[in-house]
């Protein structure tokens, strides 16, 4: 078999460098400034000030030794919003000003604060990607900033009515739900501020949901909801599928409402969204929509969104790339024409389903999985692919070096073929 | 003319006092009893640009201090309330905030102020903390200062002293509690040291007659701020005032200590609101105080007004009401703990075999699992319940491996990681139990564990569903609570592994017991009847 795909691939590539209309195979990469602010030499010295335009361009020239096309900039999370957001600014957002968030206290990522750093840091970091013709987007996790009273967004905490709430009657910051209408304007006023800096591409990433799911979501408009709809109490078992299905039109309409704004900006700006834990695509409900509420695959269905992005998957240990590829091939067959799709070569190994992973099944080293993976999901017909966390030098030199050898290389361009 | 005049009185009357009710009240909640609180009308303290928060009150009634941006940066002004007249205390460059006064006129507030890049003022080594500092007369003095943040201060009624936030020797999203003399010269003490990964303590304050420290503490992520109490000399028995369910912070004593005013936030409630609680009974009232937040409230001297903060005009304002409790609140019952103190299971080794001994004289034979791992299959006594139980052993880390190392665990059909001792992969110790819907809550130890040393580990489950760890008979800085979920039967215990093999501890297991209730020496969950005593007229 695998004799089979290495006689394919030359023959492949030739074709598609053949065609005139080959279309090129993306590379997106996902980029933590705050990730990169503490790194330092051996001798002690920090190598990105990342509160800086040189700190972030040092960031962005070190991302692009992997070969990345598209480069997706978080928007928040890790501490405060990474611009100078006037929806998350009431009126003092970083700890201690604010007492409900605690203090980070490690040495310099607790002190900063890219949210009143000069210039407007995304604006200038999204301006630097167009300008080398490099996809412009932003990494926007499903959850309101990332995990904890430390981090949770001013407006959040300027809106407790919002928040979610346990079916016994716990209220959490954790979220504020979509089921309010004033949460959604909200969120498409941030999604607003990430226009008009400049954003071209917006990929939701629904792994990140800050400990967020369904449960967290009987609030008062969806338990009436529920009751208007069934006649019925909600579910007792907040992981019911039937609620978790329920919580998923909420997130749906949000997703809807997101994609509308997105098309009246004027310009085409490509809605993505980030999905993990996926594997066979069968009549069971998935992971995502368990977990997170959001149904993916009807996102896909109604054209919502533009691109999936699956962040790992559950391949199997007895047969790493096999499984994978199976799985690969399932998500391409659903997907079909209806959006593109990118396939993970990730290391980011919080899911154990990463690049480490594949190592430690198959004794490969790092690089040579990374090529595996890339190779794999280019001959499955995806669009590109995804590299979650690209932190400095998590993707060894080696790694970095046979990923942009294959993008610049026999993976240059789309497959295209079976699309 | 003159009885129109009169009509036209009664009809005004009628309308403010219909205002009044509508726009101001106390709502009730929970069994109050005889328990009734009224307050007035809110009335405005300050107008115009910026926000306007953090209110306190002096002690001779006649000012108030807060924090206000209106020129930027946050700075400490003074409203005199006779005149109106505002006096800034705390300006320029740099953020001054949190002011708390002192018994003579002085105020301790908090500063910090880094004008670069957190990289730049790391690499110049510049100071980029946040102090305190005790304004007086016009003259400043540095109390405190650092590479980290000292913040929401209160002063003792004596003026001798002032507790505070501090992130100092912090290592995680954290905040410890610490103790400031102010007379010159004096060391900083740190009075409760919580740290890890989302565990703090916030705006601590002592009670009038100097008995119970206050502050609001949050436990992990998934959990809400909550207000705890304990004895000012014992603050590792703590005493959760707030229900879980409910978001409270900033707490103030009343001046006669009767009361606590703090920020909540509960379903239903329609913003940020001012609540009372009686702690004796743990009753609690929501003041009616109109439109938007209503934050950080602040008693005056006399105990009859309360100022707060409020943004229904957009920025947030300082506004002040009268209230008035008066009555005997019915006691709210806590969760009543099972008295019982037993070891229900405790390993015995012999050169040839390992037994579970049990309470009920049950001996369930250890099955080696090679490498000194041994399983124990249904052992009796250890179905808590919702009770409290703790997990006491000795053990010896060899050498540390990748990976989470099982030191112990209770296997149960309602999780299978029911509760565990193990050593992570930063090498601490940790010990978890579960929520009601099986999620994890756990604890770990401040340090690493050394290898080739014995290490003694004690688990706590408290009965509210806090968690405790001692280390060699330490308490642990961590602390997480939500670990309610009723424990049925044990399917079975193991020890050096996980409950279905793997993450093998590389070392020994010296010594095990678990059971119900305490360990000898190891202070019970402190209750509200314990430390604030009977609820009195």
């Amino acid at each position: 078999m695998r004799r089979l795909h290495l006689c394919l691939f030359p023959l492949a590539c030739s074709c598609a460098f053949a065609s005139g209309a080959a279309e090129r195979f993306e590379a997106a990469a996902l980029v933590d400034s705050f990730d990169f602010a503490k790194v330092a030499d051996k001798a002690g010295n920090l190598l990105f000030d990342t509160e800086t335009e040189e700190g972030n361009l040092a960031v962005l020239n070190h991302v692009l030794e992997t070969g990345a096309t598209t480069i997706l900039w978080r928007n928040c999370s890790g501490a405060t919003m990474r611009y100078q957001s006037a929806e998350e600014r009431a009126p003092r957002v970083e700890a201690p000003l604010d007492k409900r968030r605690l203090p980070d206290s490690r040495a310099v990522h607790g002190w900063l604060r890219y949210h009143e750093a000069q210039p407007d840091l995304l604006r200038y970091v999204l301006g630097v990607c167009r300008e080398r013709g490099l996809g412009a987007g932003v990494h926007w996790p499903f959850e309101e900033t990332h995990w904890a009273g430390w981090t949770f967004g001013a407006w959040n905490f300027e809106h407790p009515q919002y928040w979610g709430v346990t079916a016994k009657g716990q209220v959490w910051s954790g979220r504020c739900s979509l089921a309010y209408s004033e949460v959604v304007e909200h969120k498409l006023r941030l999604a607003d501020e990430l226009l008009a800096r400049g954003m071209d591409h917006l990929f939701v990433d629904t792994w990140r949901t800050g400990g967020w799911g369904p449960e967290y979501e009987c609030v008062r408009p969806e338990r009436e909801r529920w009751r208007r709809t069934h006649h019925t109490e909600p579910p007792s078992d907040p992981k019911d599928p039937a609620w978790c299905a329920f919580v998923s039109e909420t997130q749906h309409a949000y997703f809807v409402a997101l994609h509308r704004r997105l098309n009246v900006s004027g310009r085409k700006v490509r809605l993505m969204v980030g999905v993990s834990d996926i594997g066979a695509l069968d009549d069971a409900p998935d992971a995502t929509l368990l977990t997170r509420g959001v149904d993916w695959r009807r996102l896909v269905r109604e054209g919502i969104v533009d691109t999936v992005a699956v962040m790992s998957v559950n391949w199997d240990k007895g047969r790493p790339f096999e499984s994978t590829r199976a799985i690969y091939r399932g998500v391409r067959r659903f997907c079909g024409n209806r959006c593109e799709v990118l396939f993970p070569v990730t290391m980011y190994d919080f899911t154990r389903r990463g690049i480490p992973a594949y190592c430690e099944a198959t004794k490969l080293p790092a690089a040579e999985a990374a090529g595996q993976l890339l190779r794999i999901a280019w001959e499955e017909g995806a669009d590109g692919i995804c590299m979650e966390c690209v932190d400095y030098n998590n993707y060894a030199s080696a790694t970095r070096d046979e990923i942009r050898r294959m993008l610049g290389g026999p993976c240059r361009f789309k497959r295209g073929a079976d699309r | 003319m003159r009885e129109r005049a009169l009509r036209g009185r009664l009809v005004a009357g009628i309308v403010s006092a219909f205002l009044a009710c509508v726009l101001t009240g106390c709502r009730l909640s929970g069994t109050q009893g005889a328990w009734t609180c009224r307050c007035g009308p809110v009335r405005t303290l300050t107008t115009g640009e910026g926000n306007d928060t953090e209110a306190v009150w002096s002690a001779d009634g006649g000012r108030i201090a807060f924090q206000t941006d209106a020129k930027g940066d946050l700075d400490i002004n003074v409203l005199d309330l006779a005149g109106g007249k505002r006096m800034g205390v705390a300006e320029g460059p740099g953020h001054a905030c949190y002011p708390v006064w002192t018994p003579d006129g002085g105020l301790v507030y908090s500063f910090g102020h880094h004008p670069g890049t957190a990289v730049q003022a790391a690499r110049a080594k510049a100071d980029c903390g946040y102090g305190l500092r005790l304004w007086k007369a016009g003259a400043t003095r540095v109390l405190t200062q650092g590479y980290w943040r000292d913040y929401t201060p209160s002063v003792t009624r004596d003026g001798g002293a002032a507790y505070y936030a501090s992130t100092r020797d912090n290592t995680g999203n954290s905040a410890s509690l610490w103790r400031l003399a102010l007379a010159p010269g004096s060391t900083a003490e740190c009075v409760l040291r919580l740290d890890g990964g989302t565990v703090g303590a916030v705006q601590p304050s002592l009670s009038p007659d100097g008995r119970i420290l206050l502050w609001a503490q949050m436990d992990s992520f998934r959990r809400n701020w909550r207000l705890c109490a304990a004895f000012a000399t014992n603050l590792s028995a703590t005493v959760f005032l707030t229900p879980d369910e409910m978001s409270a912070y900033a707490p103030r004593w009343s001046p006669d200590g009767r009361l606590i005013a703090f920020t909540g936030f509960r379903e239903g409630d329609p913003a940020w609101g001012v609540y009372l609680q009686e702690p004796r009974s743990g009753s609690l009232v929501r003041l009616e105080t109109g439109e938007g937040n209503s934050r950080s409230p602040s008693w005056s001297p006399d105990g009859k007004e309360l100022v707060f903060e409020n943004n229904r005009s957009g920025p947030y304002k300082l506004y002040r009401v009268s209230v008035a409790c008066r009555g005997t609140p019915a006691v709210i019952p806590m969760r009543a703990e099972a008295a019982v103190d037993r070891v229900d299971a405790r390993l015995e080794k012999r050169t040839d075999a390992a037994v579970l001994a049990g309470a009920d004289a049950s001996r369930v034979a250890g099955v080696s699992q090679g490498k000194g791992a041994l399983a124990f299959e249904r052992p009796g006594g250890l179905d808590f319940g919702t009770n409290s139980f703790f997990v006491r052993m000795t053990l010896v880390v060899d050498k540390h491996e990748e990976g989470t190392r099982i030191a112990a665990v209770g296997n149960y059909a309602e999780s299978a990681l029911g509760w565990q001792v193990y050593v992570r992969d930063n090498r601490k110790l940790c010990f978890n139990a579960r929520d009601p819907k099986g999620q994890y809550v756990g604890v770990e130890s401040d340090l690493p564990v050394k290898e080739g040393a014995p290490v003694g580990a004690l688990g706590i489950r408290d009965g509210d569903g806090s968690l405790r760890l001692y280390v060699d008979g330490k308490l642990q800085a961590g602390r997480n609570s939500g670990a309610t979920m009723a424990y049925g039967k044990a399917l079975k215990v193991c020890l050096g592994q996980q409950w279905n093999g793997g993450m093998r501890l590389n070392g020994r297991v010296l010594a095990f017991e678990c059971g119900r209730g305490y360990p000898a020496g190891v202070p019970r969950v402190l209750t509200r009847a314990a430390l604030f005593g009977e609820v009195g007229p």
